[in-house]
C-alpha cells in the first residue's frame, strides 16, 4: 500500500447497518488518487450510473485523499460523488474543513453509504482510539427534523462531543429537493443535489471522529514543500480571493456584460454596484475566515455573530442580478437561507429567476413572484426548503419545472443536463460557453475554468473559434486533477508548472515517481471515467448543448456578443474529436 | 452682457486647447483597491507606457507591475473588447483600459 493512503474504503448499508472494509487496490489509488477520482471509479464499481440516484440502494461517496492531512495547503477537502437527482448524470461537489481530516482518520480513503435507515439517523463512525476498531453506529436522529445544518451540527456536536465532526443536511434535503446541499461547518457540498441523496437515505448527518493517521514517504521534502507553497499561496496570484473575495467579480462581470440578469435575459444589471463588496462593507461588520490547513483565506462574513453572511459572487448573482434584486440586505438574507435550508444558491436563484420570468410571459399563474421583489425571492426559498405550493414545482429545477409548464419554456430555462447556469453570460464568454456545454455533470464553473480563456488575450471571447476548445479541454483536465488530489482550485495561479508540481506533491506523500505526464494522463482518464458514467445512465451527445436562448440570440445589452447553434456545434464536435469519443 | 457672432466659436476652441485628450483607466477588485480610485485619466501611447506610469503614480499598485508588464495575475483589456498583453500595443486618445484580476473565477 502506497504512503498517504489507508488502503480500503468503508462501506455502510444504512438500511441495516452492515459495515465492511473493502479494500483498494494500489493500481486504483494510483489511476484515480482520490476525491472526484476516486469517487468516480467507486460509483462505477457499484454500477450507480444505471440507478435512480433517490432509491435506496444508489450508493452515496465521500472521497478523501492522499494529501489530506499533509501540511499542504488547501488540502482539507472532500469530495461527495454519487449520481445527481438534479441532472441524473455524474455528480461531484467538493467542501472542506475539519469533516475531511477526521474522515480520514477514521481510517479509510472513502466512505460508500448505501441503503435507507428505517427513521430519520444519523451515522457516527468513532475512531477514537488508533488500534480500535471504529465504532459505527447508526442512531435516530428525529429531534433534528426539520432543523437547519448549522443547528443540527452543532446539536449532535453537544451530544456526541466536541471532536467530532459533522456534515448534515437542512429541510430541502430531507425534502427531496433536487438542488439540496450537505453542509459541514458552513460550508456546503454544494451543486447536483448530493442533500437529496443523503436525505433519501434517511440520513440527517455524519458525525466522524478518527485517530488513525497514515504516513509520508518523504516527510522533510514534503514539509519543505508546503512551506514553499504556503508562502506563494500569500502572493499576487491569490491577492483577490484574500482582500475582497470572490464577490469581487460582480462590478467586473457586470461592466463586461457578463453578470446574468433577470434569467439571462441581459447581462448587465443596474443596480449591480450595490451589491458589491465595496457597498456592502460599508455599512457592515467584515471578517474573514478560511478552512482548516488553508492560508489564503477567502471567506469574507459580512455582518456579526448569528447575522454573519458568508459572501460569494455565485450566491450574489443567483440570488441578486438573476432574480433582479438590488437589496443587499435581502440577498444576503437569502443567501444565509439558502444556507439554513441547505439548498444550492445557484440552482435555486436559477430556478426561481426562471419561474419569474415565465410568470412575467404569462406562463405561470404566481403573480406575487416577480423580477425584483425580495419578499418573493425570500418566499420562494422557504416554499421551496418545505415542498409547499409552488415551491413543489420549484423544488425540481428549472429543467422538470420547465417540462411541467409546457409553451417550450425549456428554451429559456437555465440549465444544461438539469444543472443550472453559473454566473457566467456564456453569450459573451464563449470558451465558458463550450465548457458549459460539454460538461460531465452540467453546467459549472468548478469542472471548467474556460472562462479564464475568455479573460485573456488568447482569444475574442465573443467570436471564439475552434482555437478555444484545447484551452477549454485544459482547463477541464488540471479542474479534475485538482478535484482529485484534492487542492483548492483559488491555488492555481501560483503553480508554474500545475502537472510538474502535482506529481511532487504527490511523490513526497505516496512514494510514487509519478511525473507531470502521467498526471496529464490521470487527469484525462477521470474526465473518462465521468464521462463513461454519464454513458451508463443514458448521456446522448444532444445533452451538449446550451439551451435556445443563447444561441441565434444576441446579447440584448451587447449585440457582439452572440453565439450562432453552428458555431456552438462546431466547438462541441470538435472537444469530442480531441477528446475521442 | 455683450455678445458677438465668433463668441461661441472662441469658447469651443478655449475648451478643445484645455480639455486633455486623454485615455481612461478603470481599475476593478484588487487594482481597484490598491489605486484607491475606480478610475484615472492619463497620457500614454503604449500599453506598456501606460503601465510604467501607473506604477511611477499609484506606488500602491507597484507589486501589480513589473516594469512594463502586468503581473500574470492580473490582466489588461482594451475597451471592453480586446484583452492586451504586448507592451507595444498602441493605445490612443480615448481609448478606456480596464486592469483586473485575471483570476475571474469564484
Amino acid at each position: 500500500m502506497p504512503f498517504g493512503y489507508h488502503g480500503r474504503y468503508l462501506r455502510i448499508d444504512a438500511s441495516s447497518g452492515c459495515r465492511e472494509y473493502v479494500p483498494l487496490d494500489d493500481a486504483v489509488l494510483r489511476q484515480f488518487i482520490g476525491g472526484s477520482g476516486l469517487g468516480a471509479r467507486l460509483l462505477l464499481d457499484e454500477g450507480a450510473g444505471e440507478m435512480d440516484p433517490l432509491a435506496a440502494d444508489a450508493p452515496l461517496v465521500f472521497a478523501f485523499s492522499p494529501l489530506v492531512g499533509s501540511p499542504l495547503t488547501t488540502s482539507a477537502k472532500f469530495a461527495v460523488v454519487s449520481k445527481s437527482p438534479l441532472s441524473g448524470r455524474f455528480n461531484d461537489s467538493l467542501a472542506s474543513s475539519g469533516f475531511a481530516i477526521a474522515g480520514k482518520r477514521c481510517g479509510c480513503d472513502a466512505i460508500v453509504i448505501v441503503g435507507r435507515a428505517p427513521e430519520l439517523s444519523a451515522l457516527i463512525i468513532d475512531q477514537k482510539v488508533p488500534g480500535d476498531a471504529p465504532n459505527i453506529r447508526i442512531e435516530p436522529a428525529g429531534e433534528y427534523r426539520g432543523r437547519t445544518c448549522r443547528d443540527t451540527e452543532s446539536g449532535l456536536r453537544s451530544r456526541l462531543g466536541a471532536d467530532f465532526r459533522i456534515a448534515s443536511i437542512g429541510p430541502a434535503g430531507e425534502n427531496s429537493v433536487r438542488y439540496a446541499t450537505i453542509s459541514h461547518d458552513g460550508r456546503h457540498a454544494g451543486r447536483g443535489g448530493s442533500g437529496a441523496v443523503l436525505g433519501a437515505k434517511n440520513v440527517k448527518a455524519i458525525a466522524l471522529r478518527g485517530s488513525r493517521f497514515t504516513e509520508w514517504a518523504q516527510p522533510r521534502e514534503l514539509t519543505e514543500l508546503s512551506r514553499d507553497l504556503s508562502k506563494r499561496s500569500f502572493g499576487p496570484a491569490t491577492a483577490k480571493y484574500r482582500e475582497l473575495g470572490t464577490a469581487s467579480n460582480l462590478l467586473t462581470f457586470n461592466r463586461f456584460g457578463a453578470l446574468p440578469t433577470r434569467n439571462f435575459q441581459s447581462g448587465a444589471f443596474e443596480e449591480a454596484a450595490a451589491l458589491s463588496p465595496e457597498q456592502l462593507s460599508l455599512t457592515r461588520a467584515k471578517t474573514r475566515e478560511s478552512c482548516v490547513a488553508c492560508t489564503i483565506g477567502c471567506e469574507h462574513i459580512y455582518g456579526s455573530g448569528k447575522n454573519g453572511v458568508r459572501v460569494e459572487y455565485e450566491n450574489l448573482f443567483a440570488l441578486g442580478s438573476l432574480c433582479g434584486v438590488g437589496d443587499a440586505d435581502i440577498v444576503l438574507r437569502a443567501s444565509q437561507r439558502c444556507d439554513e435550508l441547505g439548498l444550492d444558491t445557484i440552482s435555486a436563484g436559477g430556478t426561481i429567476a426562471f419561474a419569474m420570468e415565465c410568470v412575467e410571459r404569462g406562463w405561470l399563474d404566481e403573480p406575487w413572484l416577480a423580477f425584483g421583489s425580495g419578499e418573493a425571492l425570500l418566499r420562494a426559498l422557504d416554499l421551496i426548503g418545505a415542498r409547499k405550493g409552488i415551491g413543489d414545482l420549484l423544488a425540481e429545477g428549472s429543467r422538470r419545472a420547465a417540462h411541467a409548464i409546457g409553451h417550450n419554456s425549456i428554451s429559456i430555462a437555465p440549465q444544461v443536463k438539469g444543472l443550472e447556469i453559473p454566473g457566467y453570460e456564456p453569450r459573451a464568454l464563449q470558451t465558458m460557453a463550450l465548457g458549459f456545454a460539454v460538461g460531465a455533470r452540467g453546467a459549472d464553473h468548478n469542472r471548467s475554468g474556460a472562462y479564464e480563456v475568455d479573460f485573456s488575450a488568447k482569444i475574442d471571447r465573443r467570436h471564439v473559434t475552434i482555437d478555444a476548445v484545447r484551452h477549454a479541454i485544459e482547463t477541464e483536465d488540471r479542474a479534475a486533477l485538482m478535484d482529485s488530489l484534492i487542492i483548492c482550485k483559488f491555488l492555481r495561479g501560483v503553480f508554474e508548472d500545475f502537472y510538474a508540481e502535482a506529481a511532487e506533491m504527490l511523490r513526497c506523500v505516496t512514494g510514487w515517481d509519478a511525473t507531470a505526464e502521467e498526471m496529464r494522463e490521470t487527469a484525462r482518464r477521470i474526465v473518462s471515467a465521468k464521462r463513461q458514467f454519464n454513458l451508463l445512465a443514458g448521456w446522448t451527445p444532444a445533452e451538449d448543448t446550451l439551451p435556445e436562448r443563447f444561441l441565434n440570440t444576441p446579447l440584448p445589452n451587447d449585440p457582439a456578443a452572440s453565439l450562432s447553434r453552428e458555431r456552438l456545434e462546431a466547438l462541441v464536435a470538435e472537444y469530442h474529436r480531441q477528446r475521442a469519443w | 452682457m455683450l455678445s458677438f457672432p465668433w463668441t461661441r466659436a472662441v469658447a469651443r476652441r478655449l475648451e478643445q486647447a484645455w480639455t486633455k485628450r486623454d485615455m481612461h483607466v478603470e481599475f476593478f477588485g484588487v487594482p481597484k483597491e490598491r489605486a484607491g480610485v475606480a478610475g484615472l485619466e492619463v497620457q500614454a501611447d503604449s500599453l506598456g507606457q501606460l503601465l510604467g506610469m501607473l506604477a511611477q503614480r499609484i506606488p500602491s499598485l507597484a507589486d501589480l507591475i513589473a516594469e512594463d508588464q502586468l503581473h500574470s495575475a492580473f490582466v489588461a483589456n482594451l475597451n471592453g473588447d480586446r484583452f492586451i498583453s504586448d507592451p507595444r500595443t498602441p493605445l490612443g486618445e480615448n481609448d478606456r483600459i480596464l486592469i483586473l484580476s485575471a483570476d475571474a473565477g469564484g
